[in-house]
């Protein structure tokens, strides 16, 4: 009995004397939603940090008590400071929140476009990947302009720029157009002998939605759109940590042909020959094997790429149920695929002269002996790798109707 | 499997069986002062009656519902004879008619006409018509039987008196169980009377092999308990060492079975029942068919089982009655909101004082929305909500039914509503502990039940200090504990830990009957199989039936 009663003691002390150290309720945590980066003055960097207004933004779950948080109605509240380094910034900002930021909900890392292309990211890098709050799946952007601006931006239909942002990114494969990496697969290329890192750039736009005769609605009271909107636009490629240049979206889709990560999108082919018009196909699914060949002294890649893609649109009336139509088709499609894979090659190869596309690893692989020899000038070497690009692409399906509608009266 | 048994009672000396004359009253009492009515008790019979029911009246004195009834037989002289039964523990009309009636009307008709036979023999196998009557030569049957609602014949002349079987008291009809209430299944429930009971097992196993062992234990209360096994089934060992537990007990009374369920279990110590409860006969009857034991106790309606594994406080008979895949999925949610009863709480304060990284973010940001303004840390408003919500299901089960509503209303509005209004706790945190108290209620075994919602408070503080490191402690060391105990030499765990694949037909699923074909190895082993083989239903053969349903 007396021994039970000591350990019954002693648990009690156990479990109330360490002292909750580490104990944070979640109410007093300033949540990150988003981080950016930028260059400023003296060699310092300057960061910006999103915080979440909870009270703003999970109205839903508040409902009920309504009146007690008594918070300004914005769901999320900019920060911007400078130092040293990337955690003397932050540790400074405890100067100016009530709460402890909380990275461990960080959604995007925005890194200033003149900090990539002057500084190099390697300095912020070592924050990012040191923190054990930070996860390594975070989506890293490259910001064009003005950053504040930039991580100010909330449109209406998400609760704080970083979710929008997020948001946008989860609807890649709709398009394809751009290659945006997470924070763990950037380090990974950044750390590679050979392999290049790349990523996205968001830049801010003029929201279209807004013209001139519908800014004089406003005036009545009307609800205005937000005059500017965010677009993630084109590919920032890198050369070791710093950004060499920037693909455009069709080069883009290149580089994710290459890579084996587009998932969607639209093709815009023209019709066959004699008909014009132009015609779009969906993207259902595709599969790139990459296999490099060491042949009379000179590096041959065979790039090979099955795709799939249904017909999703034609201008031009068609009759699909000919198998030789769609045979036709896709040999358009086939030529349409190259010619992305191409023009990314063009760009990688003669113009950056950067790797982005894990040859140098795919060699590394077939010939581990050789590499070791051609990884001291890959740099070089790359920009004379043949590479021979083989397409073939399927046509599955052509929507709900065979042929497209047309006026028969005359 | 006997093994355990045995090592079990070389281990425990202490629960080796009393001297076997261990019948409760017949031991020597160094409570009882040396010149009492035990003595007297027993004291033989005397020829004289007056003698008798002077020794009767000292040992029942001061007793106003004890009726002595003096009169003269119609026989053997006319001897004087008296009938001594408790007032309201009889069927007077028995007495009146089959007793007292022959007695003095109908031998004194008959006459003396069977010469050779002793006032005894005329007595009790000529004139009484009463189905069963006992002899008893000494003081002691007779008051027992008397305070047994039977009644006893004493005639001036004869050393024997005559215990008479004429029990008839105001009893509780067999209802609907009311804490064990099933769709599909039997609507009888025990009684307090111990008759009625056995009865209710006895009509669903008809088997000469069912056997009600009597022991009667409590020195002033003498209560009837009953230990129920079925001979072949049951391992001998199993039912020698519950037959010694019972008796070496030695208390003044035993008003319920859970008095005799602490008395028998192998740890007293722990929160955990190791003996499970029922009101059911079918319970008892299919705990029967399985090699367990069942004690009867009379006065209660709940009879106890006994091995009970961890497992079995998890099966409901409806499981056994209802279609075996309904009763697969039912055991699962089952298990599954076990652990959350016994979990949500301190995982909820875990994950969000020390995890916050875990939670997804709309969620976090909601969850940080909802406690904003909540004064508490999370530990001490899951503490009061946990702390109320108790209350109200105590005094749920205290009130009158008319009352019981109106603090349900009241309890919904204050946990539900107002605190939430008032921001003393976050609603995040209602549902956790509403989901909890559901979780809770759908154990089927109310003392399972209780033991959890005890352990959900230490799991709390644990979680609270700790974080999941705590939860994860917590968890372990009922783990450890768990797989520690046994009932009456069961592992508890059983047949988790120690795993024994033959038995999970019964844990993970509910196997179809004829899929269950034997009985668990932990208490059927000395007779595993419970049907024959190859009892799985299949399709009539083709050739058959051509020629059955056309010839």
């Amino acid at each position: 009995m007396i021994r039970i009663l000591l350990t019954l003691l002693l648990l009690g002390v156990i479990a109330t004397q360490q002292g909750c150290w580490d104990h944070r309720e979640v109410e007093r945590l300033g949540i990150v939603m988003a981080t950016g980066v930028d260059l400023a003055p003296e060699g310092r960097v300057r960061v910006i940090v999103q915080n979440i207004n909870p009270g703003a933004l999970g109205k839903g779950m508040a409902g009920g008590m309504g009146g007690i948080t008594g918070t300004s109605n914005k769901p999320y509240l900019n920060r911007s400071i400078e130092g040293e380094t990337m955690f003397d910034a932050i540790r400074e900002l405890s100067r100016q929140t009530p709460r402890q930021l909380f990275f461990a909900h960080n959604q995007v890392i925005l890194i200033s476009e003149k900090l990539v292309r002057e500084r190099g990211v390697r300095e912020v890098m070592d924050f990012f990947e040191r923190n054990p709050q930070i996860r390594r799946t975070t989506w890293l952007l490259v910001g064009k302009g003005d950053m504040n601006a930039l991580m100010d931006e909330p449109g209406r239909l998400e609760g704080s720029p970083a979710q929008r942002i997020f948001g946008i990114i989860s609807e890649r494969e709709l398009s394809s157009q751009y290659a945006a990496q997470r924070l763990g697969d950037f380090l990974e290329t950044m750390e590679s002998e050979s392999t290049q890192p790349y990523t996205a750039v968001l830049e801010r736009i003029p929201n279209k939605a807004v013209t001139e005769e519908h800014k004089n609605r406003l005036a009545e009271g009307h609800i205005a759109e937000p005059h500017q909107n965010m677009i993630i636009n084109g590919t920032a490629v890198f050369r070791r940590d710093k950004m060499a240049g920037w693909l455009n979206s069709k080069e883009s889709r290149g580089l994710l042909w290459i890579r084996g990560k587009v998932k969607g999108g639209i093709i815009e082919i023209p019709g066959p020959e004699g008909k014009g018009g132009s015609i779009s196909l969906e993207i259902l699914r595709s599969k790139t094997k990459m296999k490099p060949e060491l042949r009379d002294g000179s590096i041959y890649m065979s790039v090979s790429i099955k795709e799939e893609s249904n017909l999703g649109e034609a201008t031009v009336p068609l009759d699909l149920t000919k198998p030789e139509i769609v045979k036709e088709l896709e040999d358009i499609q086939n030529q349409a695929i190259r010619k992305e894979i191409e023009s990314a090659l063009t760009r990688a190869q003669q113009d950056l002269r950067v790797d982005v596309f894990g040859f140098g690893e795919a060699v590394h692989r077939q010939y581990p002996r050789q590499w070791k020899e051609m990884k001291k000038n890959w740099q070089d070497l790359f920009p004379a790798v043949q590479v021979e690009v083989e397409v073939d692409s399927k046509i599955r399906r052509t929507g709900m109707i065979t042929k497209p509608p047309e006026p028969k009266q005359k | 499997m006997p093994r355990f048994f045995k090592n079990l009672i070389k281990k425990a000396p202490q629960k080796k069986p009393a001297p076997p004359a261990a019948n409760g009253r017949n031991r020597p009492d160094p409570g009882q002062p040396p010149c009492s009515k035990e003595d007297l008790i027993k004291t033989p019979i005397s020829t004289s009656l007056d003698s008798n029911l002077d020794t009767l009246k000292n040992i029942l004195s001061h007793n106003n519902d004890v009726v002595f009834r003096r009169f003269r037989l119609g026989m053997g002289n006319q001897a004087e004879a008296a009938v001594i039964y408790v007032d309201g523990m009889i069927h007077k009309a028995i007495i009146n008619n089959d007793i007292m009636k022959p007695l003095m009307l109908e031998s004194r008709m008959a006459g003396n006409n069977t010469p050779g036979k002793g006032l005894l023999e005329l007595i009790k196998d000529f004139t009484i018509s009463v189905s069963e009557v006992r002899e008893a030569r000494s003081m002691d049957k007779v008051v027992a039987g008397v305070l047994y609602g039977d009644a006893a014949l004493l005639v001036d002349g004869l050393d024997t008196a005559l215990v008479m079987d004429v029990k008839g008291w105001n009893s509780r009809a067999v209802e609907e169980p009311q804490s064990e209430i099933l769709v599909r299944g039997p609507r009888e429930g025990f009684t307090e009377t111990l008759r009625v009971n056995t009865t209710l097992i006895r009509r669903r196993l008809r088997s000469p092999n069912l056997v009600f062992e009597d022991l009667s234990i409590g020195r002033v209360s003498h209560t009837g308990v009953i230990m129920v096994y079925l001979r072949g089934i049951a391992s001998t060992d199993m039912v020698a060492e519950v037959r010694s537990r019972l008796q070496r007990i030695n208390i003044d009374g035993i008003l319920e079975s859970g008095y005799l369920e602490e008395f028998i279990e192998d740890s007293p110590y722990s929160p955990f029942p190791q003996v499970a409860h029922t009101e059911r006969p079918d319970r008892v009857a299919a705990s029967l068919l399985e090699g367990r034991v069942a004690i009867l106790t009379d006065g209660t309606p709940f009879a106890l089982i006994v091995p009970a594994e961890f497992i079995t406080f998890m099966q409901s008979p409806e499981d056994y009655y209802e279609r075996y895949m309904l009763g697969t999925a039912i055991r699962w949610l089952r298990y599954f909101t076990f652990a959350m009863s016994l979990l949500l709480p301190s995982l909820y304060i875990a994950v969000t004082t020390f995890h916050q990284e875990m939670i997804p973010t709309r969620l976090i940001i909601s969850l940080a929305a909802a406690r904003e303004g909540v004064p508490f840390p999370a530990f001490v408003e899951a503490l009061i909500m946990e702390f109320t919500f108790e209350a109200l299901r105590e005094a749920g089960i205290r009130l009158p039914r008319a009352v019981g509503q109106a603090v349900s209303i009241v309890g919904a509005l204050v946990i539900g509503q107002a605190a939430v209004q008032a921001g003393v706790v976050s609603p995040l945190m209602v549902i956790v502990v509403a989901i909890t108290g559901i979780a809770s209620f759908l154990s089927p075994a109310f003392n399972m039940a209780i033991a959890i919602r005890f352990l959900r408070f230490p799991m709390m503080i644990l979680a609270a200090t700790l974080g999941l490191f705590g939860v994860m402690v917590g968890v372990l060391a009922i783990l450890i504990h768990l797989s520690g105990l046994r009932s009456f030499g069961v592992p508890y765990l059983a047949p988790l830990a120690p795993f024994h694949p033959g038995n999970m037909k019964d844990v993970a699923v509910r196997a179809p009957w004829w899929a269950m074909d034997r009985r668990p190895s932990e208490t059927g082993s000395l007779n595993p199989r419970r049907q024959a083989p190859g009892m799985k239903p299949s399709k009539p053969d083709p050739g058959g039936k051509k020629g059955g349903e056309r010839g």
